[in-house]
């Protein structure tokens, strides 16, 4: 029974128990990609809600990467194969052959029994395992994910306000960690900042204010300027070092000028050259020549966002009350800055010389009546005269 | 629920397997210390971990759905480290571990499940344990000793060892789908044709 011919009949049946396998495997890599979200979703909810530094969030996302091997080689459950055999061979005639084959058992019907199975086997080979949606069994996790996620967005609305799916809370001193073996136990050592680290002025900037967070519970974003200040201080950091990002200027005592293109402005304060791509030279040639605002100044400084500081220079301009004119500029010229401060400052009369509500024929008499008057009682008594008759003859100013 | 209930298997061993590998981790970490200086910690790691799979694989209800959940602890295990070395980096995640030493760990449980998983004689699958043993102690050792290199492996070592290590796995589970769960659900036949 044993014999060669035998691999190509069970090859049909071979492929069927991997394309079972497969479509297990889909499935539980759906499994895993519901659960991580679900669970990630809900951490990141609470990192944002309590202000988690942004390693617990990374914890948290590694772990659960991590464990995709777990959900895959979880151990297939009793007739896993069996059962959706069965059901594509009702008369169980691939069942039985197996078991006489098993057994070793040859008798006069054995002959029967391979006829049976090798037609169901060709059939087999062509129908496959019978389909159904990946997501068969899956729907509460599913339906989990969406719900952790739909959280996350009320709390991204409610802290941030905006919708976000990332954790980008305070941060704290990095490394590789891909060294499988440990020094000190299962616990590896800390990384040790070198010479050139240590020094970094962007680094302890950084720590000072990871350090202010921490003491006040917040993230850094979230920390009121003095409190900034005082944690800048506490780290040793000048006022002139934190408007320059910590960078020496080319030209000082004991420092030579840097070859254009080689270290960027805010780098390292060791003056060593870091590659563009470094998130420490990002940070870096963000705090120097902004002082620490606007765009790459986020998350060190008081705007929570480029966009919205933008948008009311948009509104600044239609709402200012002398438009473009009154910028100031050095383009004014001397003797027109009275008339646009007066417009600037002034109340909203048009200066035209047509008075409002101002009859042409009375107009006529009230001007003819004063010159009478003056003709008559002299020069020096013709404005006040003037004055009486008209009441608006300022314009209607007040 | 019938489907999760499937899926997740829970009533079979779900807990030896989680237990397993939260244990595991602490155990490690007083071996390694009681060994520091003795023993290369890699090769008590890799002991523990096959000696892990073969009091497994002898568990009921079969040895394929033994090796299956020493994979299951080895990679919760596995998890454990990542946390460890995440909290000795907060800043950055040490996304390195998801390509370099979580595979590392993976290859060495496969190889030692397929070794001790298969169906045969109790000399030939010896003889297949101390190989898989000496490969995962190998493989360990290698990837530390890249990892190790002055100024890290550099993107293109992190490439190839990662490739390295997914071929390996996708070989590896391929080898541990015929020989061991096919080999026993549905008998040895079908897989001495494949």
């Amino acid at each position: 029974m044993r014999s060669r011919p035998d691999g190509a009949l069970l090859a049909p049946l071979l492929t069927f128990h991997r394309r079972l396998w497969i479509r297990e495997l889909e499935r539980r890599t759906l499994a895993w990609a519901l659960a991580t979200l679900a669970l990630l979703a809900l951490w990141t909810c609470l990192c944002l809600l309590f202000a988690l530094p942004r390693g617990h969030y990374y914890s948290a996302l590694l772990t659960l990467l991590t464990l995709l091997p777990a959900f895959l080689f979880w151990p297939l459950p009793r007739g896993f194969f069996l059962l959706p055999l069965r059901a594509a061979d009702r008369a169980a005639a691939i069942e039985t052959w197996l078991e006489t084959r098993r057994e070793a058992q040859v008798g006069p019907a054995a002959s029967l029994i391979e006829g049976a199975a090798r037609e169901r086997l060709a059939e087999l080979a062509l129908d496959g395992p019978r389909r159904s949606s990946p997501l068969r069994g899956l729907l509460p996790l599913a339906l989990a994910a969406l719900l952790s996620l739909g959280l996350l967005e009320l709390a991204s609305f409610l802290v941030l306000g905006k919708p976000s799916l990332l954790y980008a809370g305070p941060a704290a001193e990095g490394g590789s960690g891909l060294k499988l073996d440990r020094a000190e136990g299962a616990q590896p050592a800390p990384a040790e900042p070198s010479a050139a680290e240590a020094g970094s002025l962007p680094d302890r900037k950084e720590a000072a204010l990871e350090a202010a967070g921490r003491s006040e519970g917040l993230a850094s974003r979230d920390l009121a300027p003095e409190a900034l200040r005082l944690a800048m201080n506490e780290a040793g950091i000048e006022g002139r070092s934190l408007a320059r990002g910590g960078a020496p200027e080319v030209g000082q005592a004991g420092e030579q000028p840097r070859p254009e293109g080689e270290i960027r402005s805010g780098g390292a304060a060791s003056g060593q050259p870091i590659p563009a791509d470094s998130s420490r030279t990002r940070g870096g040639a963000a705090e120097s020549g902004r002082g620490a605002t606007g765009y790459e100044g986020s998350g060190k400084s008081g705007v929570p966002s480029p966009l919205l500081d933008y948008r009311t220079k948009g509104y600044e301009l239609p709402t200012s009350p002398a438009g473009l004119r009154s910028s100031a500029s050095g383009d004014l010229a001397k003797g027109e800055t009275p008339a646009v401060r007066g417009r600037s400052f002034g109340g909203f009369v048009l200066d035209t010389g047509i008075r409002p509500r101002e009859d042409a024929y009375l107009a006529l008499l009230r001007r003819r009546w004063a010159e009478l008057n003056s003709a008559a009682s002299g020069p020096a008594a013709a404005e006040p005269a003037a004055e009486r008759a008209s009441p608006d003859a300022t314009g209607g100013r007040r | 629920m019938k489907g999760l209930e499937r899926l997740s298997g829970l009533s079979e061993g779900a807990l030896p397997a989680l237990a397993a590998g939260l244990l595991l981790f602490p155990l490690l970490s007083f071996l390694d210390r009681a060994a520091a200086g003795l023993l290369p910690s890699a090769l008590v790691e890799e002991t523990c971990k096959f000696l892990l799979v073969l009091a497994f694989a002898g568990l009921p209800p079969s040895r394929s759905s033994g090796t299956s959940r020493a994979i299951v602890a080895i990679t919760i295990f596995s998890a454990l480290e990542t946390l460890a070395y995440q909290a000795s980096f907060p800043g950055t995640p040490v996304w390195g571990r998801l390509f370099w030493s979580s595979p590392v760990h993976l290859v060495a449980a496969l190889a030692a499940a397929l070794a001790l998983g298969r169906a045969g004689l109790g000399l030939r699958r010896a003889l297949g344990g101390a190989l898989a043993l000496g490969f995962g102690l190998a493989w360990h050792l290698l990837a530390n000793a890249l990892a190790g290199l002055p100024g890290g492996p550099g993107p293109l070592l992190l490439a190839a060892l990662s490739i390295a290590n997914l071929a390996l796995i996708v070989a590896l589970s391929r080898a541990y789908f015929l020989e061991v769960i096919l080999g026993e659900g549905a008998g040895t036949e079908v897989t001495d044709h494949a």
